[in-house]
């Protein structure tokens, strides 16, 4: 079967699966309306003597000998996550799983000799030719995405006169990133979730940029994680630019009205594995949108994806309850949605800028205003605290930690200052600044 | 053919090196509402209260402009930018902004009051103000270090004119069969040296007011060279594949 066939066979079989979704939402209705979260997060793996080849081999060693800890793309990176948790009044059981699930990782990196960086981009590595894990998928898919880019696109990144060469889809493998899956009570109440964290997810990415440095290399940018993405995996051809498609990767052209729209932007783009059985799983896979709805067993959740791996495990709680609260807000108080040209600029701007760049909110009277993003991201917390107290949250300190960064800066900030914003730092400076500001644990 | 009157020619363009390779970008867009488009650039533009946006000579018809840049994304982030700006103003005004290269042959066909087009729309022909309202392009500069290489840069650009054409054609081919009516003299000629650039620039009438030059690809008294030849797309990521085409081809002129 050619490649265009098992295309065809692909479509077809996402077709009636997600015919037979929609054909049956009652079987993703829940009676409750708790809050059930479960986190995925990634680290990377580093060692200062080895070569990338080689902390990969012992990678590959050390998940073989443990449970709990899995992969994806990156060949130097560790994934683990929590069971799906109630959060409710409190976070204590979610800060333990992850905890925990962490301290696995820990452990069995340092059984190997590896050190944990917990950072969005591993700074250490050349862009071009990242070692990939050896799965048919991670094989297959970066290829595709490389010789299917459009000729001509513009493959360099950095400000302020930097400039990294990320014309490698596989470049993406450098990335770590926290994702916050959390249960709808219903698919119409998945496709607001959708919508509304799509429109908060700039919010966030705003106070949470790590991911600045690529090839010891500034790229000038608070958290480049995203846009590596939409760069390297840029395959539209000139007729889809013109007809003003966007990429499978980031904010979507409008705002989904209803679960049906959203498959269909996913049976737009090519499915590139094979294996019909599973076209729902692989369509829903391969949509790199800022948040997405997976349908697991009875059960439809959301997927916040846009951020970066943070320095600490409080620090992702923390952003954890900020998306919460702050969902929970809009979701209560009938929000009305950012035009999302809006977002799309206010994304770009966290992307670029982070907590210096300018945001349009919507203020108490309901106008459109852009504010700096301190008082911007200021704003969304104390409505993420109103949020949360619906949710049940009463601690007065929640969030309090994570809005110091308001005036310490992001975990991008802090490390650019420590490497005194030297354009092309040493290893030697970059290991020194990331151990100082406990991102790479030994 | 006096140095004296040539260096007073050059003199008009201010070339900025530390700007080489720097794109700005330049966007026509009209306004409409109730089903027709709307003369009413002053409202808008008091309203926006915005240096980035300026009127053009119709007065249904406003321009929003970038901050010159070298990083795409830069750029990028200034055209979304400009388009917010643009649509919360217009969301209070109760207009619409379209991204549409040629407006309809009834529309109107009101000036802003600017002294120079009242000037321009007194020397030509009911024709020729129709065509001049109903265009609405994307207009491309790429910064160049001096006049030599902005000649480079633009024989470079102007070999491809018909390439650049086509890429930025929306209307099949309505839009620059009328800037064609209204700026008789479109075609970018070939210059052999900087002294029959002068001299061409004589014969065509913009030797002392660079602006009076209408080819579909320009040098500027920015020292840019500008590409003209761009329709309207309502898509950003479009407006910056043309920016990456323009730059491809520049580069490697000096």
């Amino acid at each position: 079967m050619n490649e265009q066939m098992q295309e065809a066979a692909m479509l077809a079989a996402f077709k009636d699966q997600t015919a037979a979704i929609c054909g049956d939402t009652e079987r993703f209705r829940k009676k409750h309306a708790r809050w059930i979260v479960g986190l995925e997060s990634e680290v990377a793996v580093f060692s200062e003597d080895r070569t990338a080849d080689e902390i990969g081999a012992r990678r590959n060693a050390l998940l073989l000998q443990s449970s709990g800890i899995s992969c994806e793309l990156g060949a130097l990176q560790l994934e683990f996550r929590t069971p799906p948790i109630e959060v409710g009044e409190s976070t204590r059981a979610l800060r333990r799983s992850l905890e925990g699930a962490h301290g696995v990782a820990l452990e069995a990196a340092r059984g190997e000799g590896l050190n944990v960086l917990r950072i969005g981009s591993n700074p250490f590595f050349p862009v071009i030719g990242t070692p990939r894990t050896d799965a048919e998928r991670y094989r297959r898919v970066p290829d595709f995405q490389n010789e299917h880019r459009r000729q001509g696109i513009a493959t360099t990144l950095g400000l302020n006169g930097t400039r990294v060469e990320i014309g490698d889809a596989s470049s993406v493998s450098l990335f770590q990133a926290l994702h916050i899956n959390l249960e709808a009570t219903s698919v119409p109440d998945a496709v607001d979730k959708l919508n509304r964290s799509l429109m908060l997810s700039p919010y966030l990415l705003a106070l949470s940029g790590n991911s600045r440095y690529l090839d010891l290399t500034d790229t000038g940018t608070s958290d480049h994680r995203v846009l590596v993405w939409e760069i390297s995996h840029d395959t539209r051809t000139h007729e889809e630019l013109r007809r003003g498609w966007g990429l499978r990767i980031g904010l979507p052209e409008r705002y989904f009205a209803d679960i049906g729209e959203y498959f269909d932007r996913i049976a737009r783009y090519p499915f590139i594995l094979y294996n019909p059985e599973a076209a729902l799983a692989i369509g829903i896979g391969l949509a790199w949108l800022d948040a997405r709805i997976k349908f697991l067993g009875d059960s439809a959740v959301v997927e916040l994806r846009s951020l970066s791996t943070q320095p600490t495990i409080g620090e992702e709680i923390d952003l954890v309850l900020f998306y919460l609260g702050r969902l929970a807000y809009s979701q209560g108080n009938r929000e009305p949605l950012l035009p999302i040209e809006f977002v799309r600029e206010n994304r770009l701007t966290a992307i670029l800028h982070g907590l210096a760049g300018k945001y349009w909110c919507r203020c108490q009277s309901g106008e459109l205003v852009r504010r700096s993003g301190c008082v911007a991201v200021a704003h969304e917390l104390a409505l993420a605290k109103q949020g949360l107290r619906v949710m049940g949250h009463y601690d007065a300190g929640t969030l309090d930690n994570i809005a110091g960064r308001l005036l310490g800066g992001s975990p991008s900030d802090r490390l650019a200052t420590t490497l005194k914003f030297a354009a092309k730092p040493t290893k030697r400076q970059m290991i020194d600044a990331l151990s100082k500001l406990g991102m790479l644990i030994a | 053919m006096s140095q004296s009157a040539l260096k007073a020619f050059l003199s008009h363009f201010k070339f900025q090196p530390e700007r080489n390779g720097c794109i700005g970008i330049e966007r026509e867009r009209f306004l409409f509402a109730n089903g027709a488009l709307q003369p009413r650039s002053a409202e808008f533009l008091h309203r926006i209260g915005k240096p980035a946006w300026t009127y053009e000579l119709s007065a249904c018809q406003v321009e929003d402009r970038t901050q010159p840049s070298e990083s795409l994304q830069l750029i990028k982030l200034n055209l979304l930018s400009n388009d917010s700006d643009g649509w919360w103003a217009v969301m209070a005004i109760g207009c619409e902004l379209v991204a549409c290269e040629v407006g309809p042959a009834d529309m109107s066909l009101d000036v802003y009051p600017d002294q120079r087009y009242l000037e321009i729309v007194r020397a030509i022909s009911v024709e020729r103000l129709q065509a001049a309202c109903r265009v609405a392009g994307t207009h491309i500069h790429i910064g160049t270090r001096n006049i030599e290489h902005a000649l480079d840069v633009y024989h470079a650009l102007r070999e491809q004119l018909t390439t650049l054409c086509e890429l930025g054609d929306h209307s099949n081919g309505e839009r620059l069969a009328l800037y064609r009516a209204m700026a008789i003299d479109w075609q970018p000629p070939r210059y052999e040296n900087i002294e029959h650039f002068f001299g061409t620039a004589r014969v065509g009438g913009f030797d002392l007011n660079l602006r009076n030059c209408w080819h579909l690809i320009r040098i500027t008294p920015h020292g840019t060279v500008e590409c003209r030849m761009f329709g309207m797309t309502p898509h950003v990521d479009e407006t910056l594949e043309w920016v990456t085409r323009v730059r491809s081809i520049s580069n490697g002129k000096g």
